[in-house]
């Protein structure tokens, strides 16, 4: 909504390819599941409905995108993706997801939203490193105050178990 | 009555209220900076209010969603920029408005109608809520199955972008809803000997991700993460606002209307509710000629119609559980959560509950009028702001708020898939609400199914044996069927309509 430039735009086509081999995959997968006795109704009936209407779009979409293949390409990507530093923020987001799934629990929520929001403002701020480290202490403090003083919500200590 | 006085005991709390207060600020903050929605706010909220108690949580969320809506008008004014997409509308017309050196009837009308567009949907919902439980309670799990089913169907067919794109989210929506023990038999669905998988996929991580991890994704690809600078003086906000409201008061009255019954319709919301009710004010204009070049006609019409459409989405939510749009969706997500489930019983068990949340209503778009002032005269301040500090924390909160809520590392998991599965699919314009609503009515929608078919004792007919099961039965097969049927009428009617024409000609 921001901005018109920032899209990565698939071709129907691949889309459909994709959900069509998910679908498929899908079919065979429900097989397994177990059926009811003296029932028509069992555990596979709902997925494999879901399935069969998934390959059914998947073979209009990809119809769809092998008429538009002319105009519009198997993946567009807006000229932001001339920009490394774009790509790079953009896969921060998912590692400082993974990361807290990692690692907060060795090192703590403290030590861990510190580093990792100070990380995050030094890119996106172009290396205002003071003002990064200060804002993330302000954050964590807060929220660690919000969190585990007013919510009483147990965050991980870590390496400041004992300490905190 | 007694209900009444102790839904007034409920709200006139210190936490209450301040949760409100606090809320609200929260809501014009997020909803004036763009890029930052309404329902990304709610979303942000979200594992807060898990720690609160039932009657507060609900006010948390009514006082974001309603400030949020409202806020988006303000960067619209000043910059050309709506603060979220149910502003965009009319961003344009008000910014043109304010060129013209009238800042302040634009933003003033803005304001005040919204508070009204809200409390008139606030209103609807009161009056008519209690009236449709009534209903409510004489429906079976046939009605319920046919129910769930019609708001999933309109949410694909009203869905921006193509109804193949609206039926593969909602197909990918049920979906996920399916992972985990199934009603009929208890077996582990997709759960490949995985505990996490096996009970389920949450659905506030799932909510969280596809609100709040897509537009930060979405917001970090484009070039603009500096705060923006704001020249103009703003003066009395509320001066010639009277003479606005007095000249288009049928304006503001059949747009709120329009409003309130498009937040009800599953699969619309304020979004929709603001283009509709433009080009409906465009239509019946007397001054059509003065759109496009800042006029406050339009203005009058979509403020109004966003904020009703804001409450009258709880109306569905509430009686049925079926929301009426993305925020409610978030609502009863959070009521799931606290173990109350939405549905004409909380209007028989719990009637305080829900006064209090009709209470809690009109008191935010009460505030709204004096909050939003303060929010316009200190918009200077807020659009100073820049993306680039906010945004990071933005993450951090999701990621913490988000773990904070099970201290699981699967729901952090389901969170990021989610957020980028909606990010991927906005980009290529296929319709994220029908796969939030897909994923919420999954279950309600295959356990109404299972328990009718047992009932039934596998007879199909049963589902259209009960009078109104048997009416939204035809309604819903009617908006399947309505991608066929409609262009063939249409065909027929320009045919005739050709063919009499020629006839008259001819004679």
């Amino acid at each position: 909504m921001v901005s018109q430039e920032n899209y990565m735009k698939f071709n129907d086509a691949v889309i459909g390819s994709v959900l069509l081999v998910f679908s498929i995959l899908l079919l065979l997968h429900v097989q397994s599941f177990p059926s009811m006795p003296l029932s028509v109704y069992g555990p596979a009936s709902f997925p494999r409905l879901l399935g069969i209407i998934l390959g059914i779009c998947s073979i209009v979409l990809i119809i769809r995108g092998i008429q538009d293949r002319k105009e519009v390409p198997l993946l567009e990507i807006g000229p932001w993706r001339k920009l490394p530093v774009r790509w790079r923020r953009m896969a921060m987001i998912p590692l400082t997801v993974i990361g807290y799934i990692y690692l907060a629990g060795f090192l703590g929520y403290v030590i861990y939203v510190f580093i990792s929001l100070s990380l995050l403002l030094i890119d996106f701020n172009g290396g205002r490193w003071k003002f990064s480290l200060l804002s993330s202490g302000i954050f964590t403090v807060i929220t660690y105050l919000v969190f585990v003083k007013l919510l009483l919500v147990p965050l991980p200590a870590g390496l400041l178990s004992g300490i905190l | 009555m007694n209900a009444f006085i102790d839904a007034i005991g409920l709200v006139a709390r210190v936490d209450v209220l301040l949760t409100l207060t606090f809320s609200s600020f929260f809501g014009l903050f997020l909803g004036a900076i763009p890029g930052l929605t309404a329902t990304m706010a709610v979303a942000l909220l979200v594992p807060l209010t898990f720690f609160m108690d039932p009657v507060p949580a609900m006010g948390a969320v009514v006082g974001a969603t309603a400030m949020a809506i409202f806020a988006g008008d303000i960067p619209g004014a000043l910059l050309r920029i709506p603060g979220t997409p149910a502003s965009a509308a009319y961003a344009e017309e008000s910014y043109l408005l304010s060129q013209k050196g009238e800042l302040e009837v634009a933003l003033g009308t803005g304001v005040i109608l919204s508070a009204f567009g809200g409390l008139f949907g606030a209103v609807v919902f009161i009056v008519a809520s209690p009236l449709l439980a009534e209903v409510a309670l004489l429906f079976s799990s046939f009605e319920y199955f046919w129910l769930t089913l019609m708001g999933l169907s309109s949410a694909v067919i009203i869905s921006r972008g193509s109804n193949v794109r609206g039926a593969v989210s909602l197909a990918l929506g049920l979906l996920m809803s399916t992972v985990g023990l199934d009603i009929a038999m208890g077996y582990p669905r997709f759960a490949f000997g995985n505990v996490d998988l096996a009970a389920g996929i949450n659905i506030l991580p799932a909510l969280i991700g596809a609100f709040a991890i897509a537009e930060i994704l979405r917001t970090v690809t484009t070039t603009d993460l500096k705060g923006r600078e704001i020249k103009q003086d703003i003066g009395n906000l509320l001066k010639g606002v009277g003479k606005v409201f007095r000249k288009y008061k049928v304006n503001a009255i059949r747009s709120s209307l329009i409003g309130t019954f498009l937040g009800a319709l599953p699969g619309s919301g304020a979004t929709m509710a603001t283009y509709m009710t433009f080009a409906i004010g465009k239509k019946f204009s007397k001054e059509k000629e003065k759109y496009g070049t800042g006029h406050i006609e339009g203005i009058v019409d979509s403020s109004a119609a966003n904020n009703a459409s804001v409450s009258g989405a709880w109306v569905p939510a509430l009686v049925f559980g079926i929301p009426g749009d993305t925020l409610t969706a978030i609502v009863i997500g959070v009521l799931f959560m606290k173990g109350i489930n939405p549905g004409p019983t909380i209007f028989m068990n719990t009637p305080e509950f829900v006064f209090a949340i009709f209470i809690m209503f009109v008191i935010a778009n009460l505030l709204m009028i004096p909050f939003g002032i303060g929010a316009i005269k200190l918009s200077r301040h807020i659009l100073a702001v820049p993306p680039k500090i906010l945004y990071p924390m933005i993450l951090m909160t999701t990621i913490v708020g988000t773990y904070a809520v099970h201290n699981s590392s699967f729901d952090l998991v389901v969170m990021l898939g989610v957020g980028i599965l909606a990010y991927l699919m906005e980009e290529n314009n296929f319709p994220v609400p029908p796969m939030v609503l897909g994923l919420l009515l999954g279950k309600l929608l295959e356990n109404n199914f299972v328990g009718s078919i047992i009932k039934a004792q596998g007879s199909y007919s049963a589902f259209f044996a009960r009078p109104i099961s048997a009416v939204l039965g035809v309604i819903t097969l009617t908006i399947w069927l309505s991608p066929v049927v409609l262009p063939i009428l249409k065909w027929i009617f320009t045919t005739l309509k050709k063919r009499l024409f020629a006839q008259s000609r001819e004679e």
